[in-house]
């Protein structure tokens, strides 16, 4: 199956990051979509069929926490996927996501297998 | 205050270096440092918490573009490379202080970061930064770059 990929940061180097280490993971991608916030995100999720959400904590306008919050607030998102890639790393912070309804979380800098491991783990099948 | 060695700094760096960046460094004594550059790019994190502080990282503007491209996949005369240099300068200084972090505190302690800032330097700007004790000398692909943490208690 192909999946439909959110990616949610406002730098456009964690984009650029995060293309080149889905291709060199060899994720199969139907279509990848670019948001710079959470609110940018949720127009995306409401028009589009989203398989997985990759989301960094801090942003400008909406952050993560109130995107996942809004996503888990919504019938018709809350069954999405997510999955936060930060550069913090503190347990308080994880447990703090994970009690909101993250699936996983990935520490930066990341590697191409802990992508593909993740997405494996958390879409429930060979995705790579 | 810190409770981070430089030796422990730059081992720290060196590993974040190259998997974000796939670039390697050294660690030089400060009297060695030489620059024909004369601008300088510094980005700086602060970071609250149990803790609090700034980790800032300057290199001559040119080293950016390396940076930048080598994080993108690009060569660093690339438009890409030139239009997200600073910003992928402040992305591994945010991606450096997440393990500086947990690597002097342990993963229980949590910080919230700030928003990484680029400012230019001048040289002058750039040798007193270089004096500073904090801070410690480096070579990045043969280019000099200055690294310093500053940590204290709240």
């Amino acid at each position: 199956m192909s999946l439909n990929l959110l990616v949610v940061d406002d730098s456009r180097v964690v984009h650029g990051v995060i293309a080149k280490t889905l291709e060199l993971a060899e994720v199969d991608i139907n279509q990848r979509f670019d948001a710079s916030n959470g609110q940018e995100a949720l127009e995306i999720l409401n028009a589009n069929t989203i398989d997985l959400v990759f989301s960094d904590i801090h942003m400008p306008v909406m952050d993560g926490i109130e995107l996942i919050t809004s996503m888990k607030n919504n019938d018709n998102l809350k069954s999405i996927p997510v999955v936060v890639i930060s550069s913090e790393g503190g347990q308080k912070r994880v447990n703090e996501l994970k009690s909101l309804g993250i699936n996983q979380f990935i520490r930066k800098p990341f590697t191409p297998e802990e992508i593909r491991a993740v997405i494996n783990e958390v879409m429930g099948g060979e995705h790579v | 205050m810190s409770k981070i060695s430089h030796e422990r700094l730059f081992e720290l760096f060196e590993s974040v270096l190259e998997q974000y960046s796939f670039m390697f460094c050294e660690i030089i004594p400060k009297d060695e440092v030489q620059t024909e550059s004369t601008q300088f790019v510094r980005s700086k994190l602060e970071f609250q918490g149990p803790y609090q502080g700034h980790l800032s990282l300057i290199v001559p503007d040119a080293l950016c573009l390396e940076i930048a491209g080598n994080v993108l996949g690009t060569e660093p005369d690339d438009e890409d490379a030139a239009e997200n240099a600073r910003d992928a300068l402040n992305e591994l200084v945010n991606v450096f202080l997440g393990h500086v972090l947990t690597d002097a505190f342990g993963p229980e302690m949590d910080f919230e970061f700030g928003v990484p800032e680029c400012e230019y330097l001048d040289e002058p700007e750039w040798n007193i930064h270089l004096r500073n004790p904090d801070a410690i000398a480096l070579t990045l692909e043969d280019t000099p770059a200055i690294l310093s943490l500053e940590v204290n208690a709240t």
